[in-house]
């Protein structure tokens, strides 16, 4: 699904910024391969989070944590680092000063930050600049909903990625969530997709292989 | 004296004193009734907003619905500790050996100071009269004395409730608590709450009912955490105070090159302490329900306080311990003039590991160990309510569906991942941003007019722009509405309300509800 907008996957001490109000969703389903062959998920001061959307998205409840960083929270960062593949944040939190100070360590952990940016007014170049990746979602269409119909059922949308590091935007059409079996038809035909288990944490031989955390 | 001789059995007389809404009375003192939150559940109240009809285990709306101009605060566990600190050196001076159970409750061995007073009730006196002038009058207590810890903690719950000490005679427990209800054995960490639901469907709701089984049945039917209940139930408390010799138990100790002045970095090390001793038991199959805290600066200013843990100790559960009695140790002004030297945890009870307690996590990859050691690690930082796991709670509207609960509480690997149908709440996809508080909006119709939803279930008008947070956005699609009326027959919790789901302009789909005439947001779909 992703790896139309992601041709490398979800690489370790990457940034993406995902943005538009299906900023959530995108980054859920940015993670949700990974946590669920064994990465874990650190969703910090994300506290109106509602957990049914990981079921929806696949993503197995006992690999996720909720934390509430409070004021410390650079040294709250550095220790989720240590711990966790993916860390999702929301763009509020992760600006500035902050961003500057840890980038080294999250390339250091490799782990893979996710900021979450749906308020599309605060568009800074603050948090742009910071993210190595950008994921935008537009022309977003609810199937099922009609005036006084219906209810809603599947949404479509266009993701948009542009980088530091490509050239020219790349795009895909997805349904977010996706639909129940959606990785069913992914988990045979990708030959990366076998080794997935393997590269997250019990391969520590194959060091490319480490530093992948391939989502699609 | 009845206490010291009579009783067969080798279980110990204890003494439980419980202060039933303490995380109340620790927050300074405010004008308007108070409620404290835990888990966004109330925990205690002051007796103004219980008068109104606050009760434990209430969500915050439902409280605020009991009582609106309460102020809310969080709980806040080291100024529990701290204040209760006093409490415990008031009591120690009279009764060595006390031991904490948490912040608000502790117990203590009747033998020696039944002897010693020459009688229970007099041991109840002193220790009353030690409290109240500690406390002052106003702040509620309970004290309970009964065979073993269960009982007595079960004593202490009821002496609360009656407001005044209740003493269960010996091999008396059972007849003593026939009636009660078997949630007060969860209430006391006897027994889980599934296993609670499960003796309540099968009609055994009192503890006498449970009692009045027979062991082997009850074995072979709830297996070890049944007979545990059954053993509480029946008044045959499952351990003496001191069983195994303290010195085969296992204990630990750091010393500080540096004498370290603040309590974080302590407690940090502490965490090493705590895993490597649980793991240590974990390998014969043991778990440790009591520990022994002592920390001691270079003055030899010295803390040591006892713990005790029915349900066990995990690696979390012993670092909140030495959080919270360093904490009150420190910031008690007069008791250290200097840095910490030396940090011991000592084992000094253990029982058979019967299942009832997972392993941390439990975790099998080196990813999940990983993840167990960054956990412990960010409760220190942020406290046990900072760090939050998701969990299937159960119901029909967004907010009842899943929540966070601390992973102090669940601290376990078994997740129970489906939900059950729960006919009349909306169906995928679910909304992905769940206000915890209310937000206002607006729905109106083509004439600015606010759109309603009739008795008959149907909208007055259709809506045609919605106001959230102050901005105005257009509507390109709507559904709904789905009238929803839960618990119409329990006057505090019913709810009744229409849902609607919304497209606007911008593409983002959000769930709102009417309830008593006014607009709420419910979920976003982001």
């Amino acid at each position: 699904m992703y790896a139309e907008v992601l041709p490398a996957g979800l690489l370790r001490g990457q940034v993406v910024t995902c943005r538009g109000p299906a900023a959530y969703s995108i980054g859920l389903g940015l993670v949700a391969r990974a946590v669920a062959v064994g990465s874990w998920l650190a969703m910090v001061d994300l506290d109106q989070f509602s957990p049914e959307a990981l079921v929806e998205f696949d993503i197995p409840l006992h690999r996720v944590v909720g934390v509430s960083a409070g004021d410390d929270l650079a040294n709250v960062l550095s220790a989720v680092f240590d711990g966790f593949d993916a860390v999702m944040i929301p763009a509020s939190r992760y600006r500035g000063a902050l961003a500057r100070r840890i980038a080294q360590r999250i390339r250091a952990k490799g782990v893979a930050l996710v900021v979450i940016d749906d308020n599309s007014e605060i568009r800074v170049d603050d948090t742009a600049s910071l993210g190595d990746i950008e994921l935008a979602g537009t022309d977003i269409r609810w199937e099922g909903i009609g005036w006084g119909a219906g209810r809603l059922l599947a949404r479509y949308l266009t993701v948009t990625s542009t980088g530091r590091r490509s050239p020219r935007p790349l795009q895909s059409e997805m349904q977010l969530p996706p639909e129940n079996d959606v990785y069913g038809e992914w988990s045979h035909d990708d030959q990366t997709n076998g080794v997935v288990d393997e590269l997250i944490d019990r391969s520590p031989d194959s060091e490319e292989l480490r530093w992948r955390l391939r989502v699609v | 004296m009845a206490a010291s001789g009579g009783v067969s059995s080798s279980v110990p007389r204890v003494l439980t004193l419980w202060c039933p809404e303490w995380p109340a009375y620790v927050v300074p003192p405010v004008q308007e009734p108070l409620i404290v939150l835990d888990q966004h559940r109330v925990i205690a109240a002051c007796p103004r907003a219980r008068h109104a009809g606050v009760r434990t285990g209430d969500r915050r709306r439902t409280a605020l619905r009991a009582c609106p101009n309460a102020t809310v605060v969080p709980r806040d566990y080291s100024a529990e500790v701290q204040a209760f600190e006093r409490v415990v050196s008031a009591v120690a001076e009279i009764i060595p050996l006390v031991e904490l159970l948490e912040p608000g409750s502790l117990c203590l061995d009747m033998r020696g100071p039944t002897r010693y007073f020459g009688g229970e009730r007099f041991v109840v006196d002193h220790v009353r009269s030690v409290v109240e002038n500690q406390l002052g009058a106003e702040v509620p207590i309970g004290i309970g004395i009964a065979d073993g810890r269960a009982a007595s903690a079960i004593a202490a719950r009821r002496s609360g409730a009656v407001h005044r000490p209740v003493i269960v005679e010996p091999g008396r427990t059972a007849a003593a608590f026939t009636t009660m209800s078997l949630r007060w054995l969860h209430a006391i960490g006897e027994m889980s709450i599934e296993l609670v639901e499960l003796l309540d469907r099968l009609g055994i709701r009192a503890v006498g009912d449970l009692a009045a089984l027979n062991e082997r049945d009850v074995l072979t039917r709830f297996g070890l955490p049944g007979v545990r209940a059954y053993r509480v139930a029946t008044g045959a408390d499952e351990q003496p105070l001191s069983s195994v010799a303290p010195s085969q138990l296992p204990e630990r100790e750091r010393r500080f090159e540096e004498p370290v002045l603040s309590v974080t970095p302590v407690v940090f090390s502490a965490r090493e302490l705590a895993a490597e001793l649980v793991q240590e038991l974990a390998m014969e199959g043991l778990v440790c329900t009591r520990i022994t805290v002592a920390a001691e600066t270079e003055h030899s200013e010295r803390t040591e306080r006892h713990w005790y843990r029915s349900e066990g100790f995990t690696a979390a559960a012993m670092i909140d311990r030495v959080r919270w009695q360093l904490d009150a140790w420190i910031n008690e002004s007069s008791a250290v003039s200097a840095g910490v030297i030396v940090l011991r945890i000592s084992v000094t009870a253990v029982r058979p590991d019967d299942g009832v307690q997972q392993g941390f996590w439990g975790g099998a990859s080196e990813a999940d160990g990983r993840a167990a050691r960054a956990v412990a690690r960010l409760v220190t930082l942020c406290g046990p309510e900072g760090v939050r796991v998701p969990m299937p709670i159960g119901g029909r509207l967004p907010e009842d569906r899943y929540g966070w609960v601390s992973t102090t509480v669940v601290d376990t690997d078994h997740h129970v991942e489906a939900l059950a149908p729960w006919p009349g709440s909306v169906v995928r996809p679910a909304p992905v941003i769940v206000p915890t508080d209310e937000i206002m909006v607006e729905v109106l119709n083509d004439r600015g007019e606010s759109v309603g939803v009739s008795g008959r279930g149907e909208m007055t008008s259709d809506p045609v722009c919605v106001v959230i947070g102050g901005q105005s956005c257009r509507v390109v699609a709507w559904a709904g509405p789905w009238p929803l009326i839960e618990r119409w027959w329990d006057d505090r919790r019913r709810r009744r309300l229409a849902r609607l789901q919304v497209v606007l302009e911008d593409g983002s789909a959000h769930l709102l509800a009417v309830e008593r005439q006014r607009w709420h947001l419910m979920g976003t779909h982001s």
